[in-house]
């Protein structure tokens, strides 16, 4: 397929309606690389991830027809696809199993960990990440990347419920403007 | 609590991070259909994630896409198994009228599953694949039936248009057998001129009506904007019996009605034909 035809969210879905190669072929092409991206940040294991990429692109085959663009864009839609497919399979007995087997700990103390993970960099560019202040960095973390919910982060960072809301939308003030910087 | 508080609260972005509860989610999304500031700052928010997963986008392997397109291939033939035999029922019948179509969602499959359950056990599934082998034949039968009966309309077209000409043909050869066979009737051959001596056309007079019939029996085909002209000499003069205006030029035409004709002869005349003949177009002629 030719990467210089742009088509819109609406024909993309149209084609996946039609289940049309073509359709698959674009999908991929324009966004394989940031739900593998988005799946990387869940599912550390290189062949875990490939896995998820395959069964998150089995999921919008077969649930475009529940995409409703009234509730939001396609990417929107597909990046959270990723996100919760990706939760889900680490939350898995199976997963969560072959983790005990291999007598990883589960959870070590925290920011230390996230950092040494995200210090893997995949493209080269320094993550965008790493540069925010770390209550911001660990609440998006936990929250987009680990599924946490308000409750178990207000837990886990020994803060009020409130707060945690406060610093999600700081968090994604900061991120914003970060991301200009890049573009 | 007004609009503007709402959306600087938070809890917008609790919502685009998954983080709201479901009782949120219902107020947020109910409070979004009415407000266009709420869901334009929900779509902001939204598009700050799709530019984060852009930048940290990282090309996957380049073996998966062609396995995932096979297991996207795989999936789509094992759908017909998860279909009931009621929706297999309407789906075959929706099928013997449409050959192409998407499927309609047969069941509400959460979008999430935390947990995946299959059902290895269940007898449904031996039903659901008895039900879904049934499906493939009957769709096969179906295009089979559908490519056939195809053929065959086709068939039927070439051969009503070879009987049509073929008709045409006879009844034309039918009406020149009675023509020769009546004795009222005279055949008279019209035969090439110096320039043309292979050419050759055929007048039957019928002498107690005066009737002239006209076939073409070895004249080319007019050119498009001209037609061959009959003319009678009567007297040692042209009169017009018409120009011949048949596709076919093996037709049989009833011209004008003459009385007492010397001769008969044909010529190139314009479409519609001339009031005299032009004499060096003359093709072919013959005496009666």
């Amino acid at each position: 397929m030719n990467n210089q035809i742009k088509l819109s969210e609406q024909e993309i879905v149209l084609l996946l309606l039609q289940q049309n190669e073509n359709g698959f072929n674009y999908l991929y092409d324009n966004y394989s690389a940031a739900i593998y991206g988005v799946i990387s940040k869940v599912v550390a294991e290189r062949e875990y991830a490939d896995e998820v990429l395959q069964d998150v692109f089995v999921k919008i085959w077969k649930n475009i027809k529940q995409f409703d663009p009234e509730k939001g864009r396609l990417y929107t839609w597909m990046i959270n696809l990723a996100r919760n497919t990706a939760i889900d399979f680490i939350r898995s007995k199976g997963f969560q199993n072959e983790q005990k087997n291999q007598s990883i700990p589960e959870f070590v103390n925290d920011s230390e960990k996230y950092a040494t993970n995200l210090k893997v960099d995949h493209i080269g560019m320094k993550e965008v990440l790493l540069q925010l202040k770390q209550e911001w960095r660990e609440l998006i973390e936990l929250a987009y990347f680990k599924g946490y919910t308000q409750q178990e982060i207000a837990e886990r960072l020994d803060i009020p419920i409130g707060t945690v809301k406060t610093r999600t939308r700081n968090a994604l003030i900061e991120l914003k403007s970060l991301l200009k910087d890049y573009s | 609590m007004d609009i503007k508080e709402y959306i600087s609260s938070g809890i917008i972005e609790a919502y685009v991070m998954g983080l709201a509860s479901e009782e949120e989610v219902r107020i947020l999304e109910c409070i979004q259909t009415h407000s266009p500031e709420v869901k334009q700052a929900i779509l902001d928010a939204q598009s700050i994630l799709e530019d984060f997963a852009s930048r940290e986008a990282i090309a996957p392997p380049p073996a998966l896409k062609s396995a995932i397109w096979a297991k996207l291939q795989e999936e789509s033939t094992d759908y017909a198994a998860n279909m009931s035999n009621d929706e297999l029922l309407s789906k075959q019948e929706a099928l013997s009228h449409v050959q192409v179509e998407t499927e309609p969602p047969t069941s509400s499959t959460p979008l999430y599953p935390s947990v995946v359950t299959e059902s290895h056990q269940s007898p449904l599934k031996w039903y659901a694949i008895a039900a879904s082998v049934l499906l493939i034949a009957s769709i096969g039968l179906n295009l089979y039936l559908n490519g056939t009966q195809n053929n065959i309309k086709a068939e039927l077209a070439t051969l009503s248009n070879a009987q049509n000409t073929n008709e045409i043909a006879f009844n034309n050869l039918q009406r020149k057998w009675e023509m020769v066979n009546n004795p009222a009737i005279k055949a008279i051959p019209l035969a090439g001129v110096e320039k043309h001596p292979d050419m050759k056309a055929m007048v039957y007079f019928e002498k107690q009506s005066n009737e002239v019939y006209l076939t073409l029996e070895n004249l080319p085909k007019a050119p498009q904007d001209q037609q061959y002209q009959l003319w009678a000499i009567v007297d040692g003069k042209p009169v017009s019996l018409g120009v011949f205006d048949q596709d076919s030029t093996t037709a049989v035409q009833k011209m004008l009605t003459v009385n007492a004709a010397q001769a008969f002869a044909i010529t190139l005349e314009k479409r519609g034909g001339s009031p005299t003949p032009t004499m060096e177009n003359m093709y072919v002629m013959g005496k009666v």
